[in-house]
């Protein structure tokens, strides 16, 4: 069911990805709504789970987008899994630990996506994503206050359910 | 464990580089997206859609806030530049006009200038009671205006000085029912007496005709010359009605004066006749019942 609900909140978050820039008009970056996803589920399970739910999320990301398979894939299993290694031993009710590491991650997947899109052969100029890409990490870190009260309830409720059936 | 470490190593290290490959093969090279992409695409397209139109929808709605006050700026900008457009439309339509009506004047000025020595004079004021027709000019005795001179428009007959400053003149109308003029019958030569005013700015009329007199509507009524105010042989009107009088034995007519009274702007005086010769209308114009001017 948890798995089923994200993969649901994947595809939402995609297709807000995929409108956001024409409602918002701005600098045509966008909140990487997957990413949060990521990051804040391997807060809760970890970085193997992370990185594995970080893939396919990636993938799904990918597919959607139908450019570069694999890209996104491998850049959100990085994050994932260094996500979910940080948070293991922190305290994650403080709104500051997912605010700090959405931001790593979102500067971190960042850097991954221009070195790995350039090793596959795109050719994307620095300054821009630099330019668009202040944007989207201003954008992630600004929605975890929003976005991560809701998912908190959601996962702790759903992770306890699972853990004591 | 190390061997179960190493195999995790060999299979992440193979897994990037197949997943480098096939980032490779679906990049922009390729000329369409790959097979699994179209389908999720196709999946999310109402989706999409319906969101991109609640969008479109939400955003018109807040824009038309900022929309109404740009629009109501641009609104008020275009207002002014419109009134500004209209005043100058309005001030080169003026100017328009005074010019047609001055070379109006001037043509007749220039056409009988040996037989009357001319003043033009505007018109700059009117009276507004109910019991005079007159109108003031802009010039007087300063310009060698004098009472009893008689006033005309390139149409015809307007009236004659009543009264004189050194820079106005009153003009008493010939639509006053004070003012008389002898006048005659242009095409028989006819004589019948005196045209009067009736107090209406387009009327005159002609009163106790013998009953026989030939007259006829559409007939030109001109000035005889009898009396020494009025040179003979000026447009006065057209006969537009004879009707006879209740005694049977005389009849009267209603005269249509050439000269449109209520658009009276210039005018000339006659400061002095040079010669007994008749003055006639230009050659080619036929006289109607238009303003003053736009007959030329």
């Amino acid at each position: 069911m948890y798995n089923l609900v994200l993969a649901a909140i994947t595809f939402a978050g995609l297709i807000l990805r995929s409108i956001f820039p024409r409602a918002l008009g701005l600098a045509w970056a966008t909140p990487d709504f997957p990413l949060l996803l990521v990051v804040f589920n391997a807060m809760f399970r970890g970085p193997v789970y992370g990185a594995v739910t970080g893939f396919f999320i990636g993938l799904t990301e990918d597919l959607f987008f139908g450019r570069f398979i694999g890209l996104n894939a491998l850049a959100k299993c990085v994050v994932g899994f260094l996500a979910g290694s940080l948070a293991k031993s922190i305290f994650k009710e403080n709104i500051w630990v997912p605010i700090i590491n959405v931001f790593a991650g979102s500067v971190l997947s960042l850097i991954l996506v221009f070195i790995i899109g350039h090793l596959a052969g795109a050719r994307w100029y620095l300054a821009n994503v630099f330019y668009q890409g202040l944007f989207e990490v201003l954008f992630n870190v600004c929605l975890v206050p929003f976005l991560y009260g809701p998912f908190f309830h959601f996962a702790d409720s759903r992770l306890h359910f699972q853990e004591e059936s | 464990m190390k061997r179960k470490g190493a195999l995790w190593a060999i299979a992440v290290t193979l897994a990037v580089i197949l997943l480098l490959y096939l980032m490779q093969s679906t990049g922009w090279q390729q000329s369409d997206m790959v097979g699994a992409g179209k389908p999720l695409r196709e999946l999310a397209w109402p989706v999409q859609k319906a969101v991109s139109v609640i969008g479109d929808g939400l955003g018109g709605f807040f824009g038309y806030f900022k929309d109404n006050r740009l629009l109501r700026q641009e609104n008020q900008a275009l207002k002014e530049s419109l009134a500004a457009a209209e005043y100058w439309i309005q001030q080169m339509q003026e100017l328009q006009e005074e010019n047609r009506r001055l070379g109006a004047l001037l043509d007749y000025k220039t056409t009988h200038s040996r037989t009357f020595a001319l003043v033009t004079a505007q018109v700059i004021g009117r009276d507004t009671d109910n019991w005079n027709q007159t109108v003031i000019l802009d010039k007087g005795s300063a310009s060698g205006l004098a009472c009893e001179m008689a006033v005309i428009a390139p149409a015809g007959m307007v009236g004659r000085i009543v009264a004189v400053t050194p820079h106005t003149a009153e003009v008493l109308l010939l639509i006053d029912r004070e003012s008389a003029i002898g006048a005659r019958v242009s095409e028989t030569r006819f004589s019948p007496g005196m045209v009067s005013g009736t107090g209406q700015d387009d009327l005159l009329e002609m009163l106790r005709l013998d009953h026989e007199a030939e007259i006829l509507p559409g007939q030109k009524v001109i000035t005889s010359g009898y009396g020494s105010i009025f040179p003979k042989g000026l447009m006065v009107g057209v006969v537009e009605e004879v009707v006879p009088d209740s005694n049977g034995l005389t009849k009267r007519a209603t005269v249509r004066p050439a000269v449109d009274f209520r658009r009276l702007e210039e005018v000339m005086i006659i400061r002095s006749i040079n010669a007994d010769e008749e003055p006639v209308l230009p050659e080619g114009q036929e006289f109607s019942m238009q303003p003053e001017g736009s007959q030329k």
